[in-house]
């Protein structure tokens, strides 16, 4: 499935995930007063089982944002942390891990990071996308994932972004996906100038 | 995702890991030390998917599906035995009915067994927790996991399919 967008239309939505991710060193730099880098050196289209084997064991309790988006299409965009990346997230952001004050920092961390690659895409393609506000699991990655991927969108292909946050040598790495409604992938990449 | 395994060889694990509204099918023969298994995703096929050629992906078409391929190891309908397991809400946002695909499939699952009259010995489904499932035919083995929690070993070995173990 990865074969139905060429290199073109990955690097044009890596494009896109690049700029969402200055924003987002800005905002997560003006809310820990520290100088963060934010990264997003792949960008990949996959059909939805391989996304769920690609982000990792499937047993593997894991952390997940999830922000639902609604506006011209409705997608999901999820940010899931393996429980080492969350370690790393907590000590990036100054919180201890497990505490109400962590978790309220990783759904921020979600909330800004989401909300910059969707700025992005909105800059970008003039659609209208407007995040909700954001939740939280801790599950088993594959039912977490498939479940969410499973909710009323019914498109086989999702956009995963693997990006890094970096504080001074310290770095973490969340991986995103991003899931639109059926037919509105093609709607993204005309948007963009490069129809399917 | 949507697959479906049985096996009659002793040395077989069927496993189905990280199931969230996914039900996972168990079909059981102890007579015969025969078990199946199917990973079922969404309640309802549509003329456009059951072409498709995966029956287990839906939960209207996956119990022939299923007890076809046993009966292909010579287990027969009335011998089968069924454990439910997944179908969670994972999201609290997911409030719509219509959006909860977890309870529909496992209501659509439990219907079809009716229909076929196989009976469900367990089911250990809804809430919002992620499930695993692995199977063996020989003994009539079942260890469900529930994330971070230990396995739950069920068996047919004294005749009736129950609780034998947890850890």
């Amino acid at each position: 499935m990865t074969a139905t967008y060429s290199d073109a239309q990955l690097d044009a939505l890596r494009e896109v995930a690049n700029i969402g991710s200055s924003t987002a060193a800005t905002a997560l730099s003006s809310m820990t007063g520290i100088s963060v880098t934010v990264s997003t050196p792949h960008a990949r289209a996959m059909a939805l089982a391989d996304a769920i084997e690609y982000a990792g064991p499937g047993e593997t309790v894991v952390t997940t944002i999830l922000i639902p988006v609604v506006g011209d299409l409705d997608a999901i965009v999820l940010m899931v942390l393996q429980p080492e990346t969350e370690a790393a997230a907590c000590r990036l952001l100054g919180v201890e891990q497990d505490s109400e004050v962590g978790v309220s920092a990783l759904l921020e961390l979600g909330n800004i990071l989401g909300a910059s690659y969707l700025g992005a895409l909105v800059t970008l393609t003039a659609l209208r996308l407007e995040p909700t506000p954001p939740e939280m699991v801790r599950d088993m990655l594959a039912a977490t994932l498939a479940s969410a991927l499973l909710i009323d969108v019914r498109e086989e292909i999702v956009f995963v972004l693997e990006s890094t946050l970096s504080i001074a040598s310290h770095q973490c790495s969340p991986m995103f996906l991003f899931v639109p409604t059926r037919g509105s992938v093609d709607d993204i990449l005309k948007r963009l100038h490069l129809t399917a | 995702m949507g697959e479906l395994a049985v096996s009659g060889a002793a040395k077989d694990v069927l496993t189905t890991i990280g199931l969230g509204s996914c039900v996972g099918l168990v079909l059981l023969d102890s007579s015969r030390s025969t078990a199946g298994l199917a990973h079922v995703v969404y309640p309802h096929s549509t003329p456009d998917t059951r072409s498709g050629g995966q029956p287990a992906k839906y939960a209207d078409t996956v119990v022939p599906a299923l007890v076809g391929a046993m009966g292909r190891l010579g287990s027969l309908r009335g011998a089968l035995e069924a454990v439910l397991v997944g179908g969670a809400r994972m999201f609290a946002f997911v409030r719509a009915p219509e959006l909860d695909i977890g309870s529909a499939n496992v209501d659509a699952v439990a219907r079809a067994l009716a229909q076929a009259e196989i009976p469900i010995r367990i089911s250990l489904t809804g809430g919002s927790i992620g499930r695993s499932v692995r199977v063996r035919a020989a003994g009539g083995l079942i260890a469900i996991r529930e994330a971070g929690t230990a396995n739950r070993v069920y068996s047919t070995a004294g005749g009736l399919l129950e609780e034998v173990a947890s850890g």
